[in-house]
């Protein structure tokens, strides 16, 4: 080989390796995706990151169908993944019947029965509305879900035609949250809209802070939700008008969605703090740092609360002196998804290894750990 | 703290909080962002990028005598380096003086990448890792989720116009083209030729499949670099030498008195100013001998 030659090839494999390593830290922005379960009739169902749609057995953890929604991600010449391309599942499917909803990150909504797709919203083959981050919620005969554009569909359950859209200025990445005729969207746009379910009307919407991204829990003609301002905020659903807003700060964002429990709503942020707060003034009735970020919504199970830290610690916080306890084994990954809930277990889906654990309520004792990925 | 720790606080944590907090000032652009704090960041790096270009320039200037010396010491290595150190020693040139400001430079414009890469993410993750990144400033916090618009672009997504990965090539095969050396050696040219499109097609093939944010990064950088680049040494390769003198001719002829050149001029003060009087003196010398028109006498 000629020495140009071999100057050649050094020169470009210099280049490369550059390459290499520009693709490779935009790696870190690839999305990752995973969704909660949600059990009916005893089958799990569950969102994976690679893309797949799965019913599971809860019982015995053996998958009846796995269906690939979307594909991975497909790769450059450089064997890399473009970051603006994912194929994750993000929002907790809903279920009715055989029929599971399921929105998809590529934009899509699609309903599966029996691990065959049966429609999708947009029809079209190349069409989408933007990144759908929460799940879909059924109710009223639709369908409702929100998009990164910013864009509130409903459509019909069974058809899928479009009954109504609604407008935001921000990502809606929260799951609807529908409550008799109205249905409340958290928006990144700084405001939480109430809307008329079967017009898209909107009722009011209340200005916070900072952008909304987790869905308000309502409880006795209230909306709690924290927001990226590190506020904490109590809103009047009828009149749309803020009834509280906690006193101090959080030192983080509030991410994932309270829990109301009697008297209290616990609420965990960023930083790793949970606040308890009295549902009728706001005022701090506890707060306990569990050392790690709360993006997991927690769940209620029996008198405690339970919280899955994003570092896959597992937490219960007793409601009557709401003090935290370590409960069970911790869980291996990152636990993004929100728990689930159901006959005295809790599931937990966590990342890297894409896993989902089942953990008996009443006792944290580990039952199953199922592999997600392929 | 671990290394990832420690960096993340030292390097992405100032940048990404500079980053938000000009996006709030600067009309609520993250756009306007980038391109104020890649031309913030050059301005501070401007000592470092001068004196790598001096370096470089001076490097190229010493091939024709460093190549004689590789002929007429082909079989003797040793004569060859200690020769080879004599002559750097002359000319007051540090060989390795062109690498050093580079390395120094490279961790800033890598944490300014991870930086923009973290704050354009649009997925939930890439959001929930920026929460880590925030100081406990109120307005910092409210302030995300950036918006991703700027001009026509969707900055956390490839440019589908594909006018962003042709700005960034061009603009890149400019600036490679400025720094060509030109040179008689056909090994050099070819390896000239090479870097002068090897370096634009990466990058813009990169800039089609990354957000477009980044792309505009790349862009922004490359065009003050261009400028920074006209400022020291000309055009370069460019323009052709011939055209240049022609240039400077009728400018001087317009403007400065006679023998007094508007492209001798600036390159005698930068010369002046990096070398002193005696490579100047050299470098005068050699031009003379190569019957060099750009001084009128």
């Amino acid at each position: 080989m000629s020495y140009i030659k071999r100057r050649a090839l050094a020169l470009v494999g210099l280049l490369l390796m550059l390459a290499v390593l520009l693709l490779g830290c935009a790696q870190s922005a690839v999305i990752g995706g995973g969704s909660a379960a949600v059990i009916y009739n005893g089958i799990l169902y569950v969102g994976s990151e690679k893309g797949d749609l799965m019913a599971i057995n809860s019982e015995t953890g053996v998958r009846s169908w796995t269906v690939a929604v979307l594909q991975s991600a497909p790769r450059n010449a450089l064997g890399c993944t473009a970051t603006a391309r994912a194929a994750a599942i993000y929002g907790t499917p809903a279920v009715a019947g055989d029929m599971v909803y399921v929105g998809g990150y590529d934009g899509r909504l699609r309903i599966y029965s029996n691990g065959l797709e049966k429609a999708r919203y947009p029809a079209e083959e190349t069409a989408s509305v933007g990144n759908i981050v929460g799940g879909p919620v059924l109710g009223r005969g639709n369908v409702y879900f929100g998009t990164s554009k910013g864009e509130v569909f409903a459509l019909d359950a069974v058809s899928l035609a479009k009954k109504w859209q609604f407008s935001a200025d921000g990502k809606v990445w929260a799951s609807p949250v529908l409550v008799d005729d109205t249905i409340y969207i958290s928006s990144m746009d700084d405001y939480l809209y109430a809307l008329n379910a079967d017009t898209g009307a909107e009722i009011w919407h209340f200005a916070a802070g900072g952008a909304i991204n987790s869905p308000p829990v309502i409880a006795a003609g209230t909306a709690y939700f924290g927001a990226f301002d590190r506020y904490f905020y109590a809103v009047n659903t009828s009149t749309g008008q803020l009834a509280w807003r906690s006193q101090a700060q959080a030192k983080r964002w509030f991410w994932a969605k309270p829990l109301v429990v009697g008297n209290a709503v616990f609420a965990g942020d960023m930083d790793g703090m949970v606040y308890v707060f009295d549902v009728a003034t706001g005022a701090v009735l506890a707060n306990s740092n569990l050392g790690a970020p709360l993006v997991a919504a927690p769940v209620l199970s029996g008198d405690s609360v339970i919280f899955a830290s994003q570092t896959g610690q597992l937490w219960a916080l007793d409601t009557a002196r709401y003090q935290p306890s370590e409960f069970g084994a911790s869980i291996t990954g990152k636990v993004n998804a929100p728990l689930a809930l159901s006959n005295d277990v809790i599931y937990i889906h966590s990342q890297n290894p894409e896993t989902l654990y089942a953990v008996r309520a009443s006792t944290g004792v580990s039952i199953l750990s199922i592999p997600l990925g392929k | 703290m671990s290394l990832g720790g420690l960096w993340n606080t030292i390097a992405i944590g100032p940048m990404v909080n500079i980053l938000i907090v000009l996006t709030q000032y600067l009309f609520g652009s993250f756009g306007l962002a980038i391109i104020a704090l890649t031309i913030v960041v050059n301005l501070v790096m401007y000592p470092l990028t001068k004196k790598q270009i001096d370096s470089t320039k001076a490097m190229q200037e010493m091939q024709p005598k460093l190549a004689e010396l590789q002929k007429k010491y082909a079989r003797d290595s040793q004569k060859l380096s200690q020769e080879q150190m004599r002559l750097y020693k002359e000319a007051g040139i540090n060989p390795v003086g062109c690498l050093l400001p580079m390395l120094i430079q490279m961790p800033i414009w890598y944490a300014l990448y991870q930086s923009i890469i973290s704050l354009l993410g649009d997925a939930p993750e890439s959001l929930i890792k920026l929460s880590q990144f925030l100081y406990s400033w109120s307005m910092l916090h409210a302030a995300v989720p950036l918006s991703n618009r700027f001009l026509w672009l969707n900055l956390a997504q490839p440019d589908v116009a594909m006018i962003m990965p042709i700005l960034v090539g061009a603009s890149m095969w400019v600036q490679q083209k400025m720094v060509t050396p030109p040179s008689a050696d056909p090994r050099q040219q070819q390896q000239s030729q090479m870097m002068l499109w090897m370096m634009p097609l990466i990058f813009g093939f990169m800039a089609v499949q990354f957000p477009s944010g980044l792309a505009l990064f790349w862009f922004v950088s490359t065009l003050i670099r261009i400028i920074m680049q006209y400022f020291m040494t000309g055009w370069g390769a460019l323009v052709p030498r011939r055209a240049q003198v022609v240039a400077g001719e009728k400018s001087s002829s317009r403007e400065l008195p006679a023998g007094t050149g508007e492209v001798a001029k600036k390159e005698d003060k930068i010369t002046n100013e990096k070398s002193g009087d005696k490579r100047e003196d050299r470098r005068r010398g050699r031009s003379e001998g190569s019957g060099g028109t750009r001084r009128k006498p």
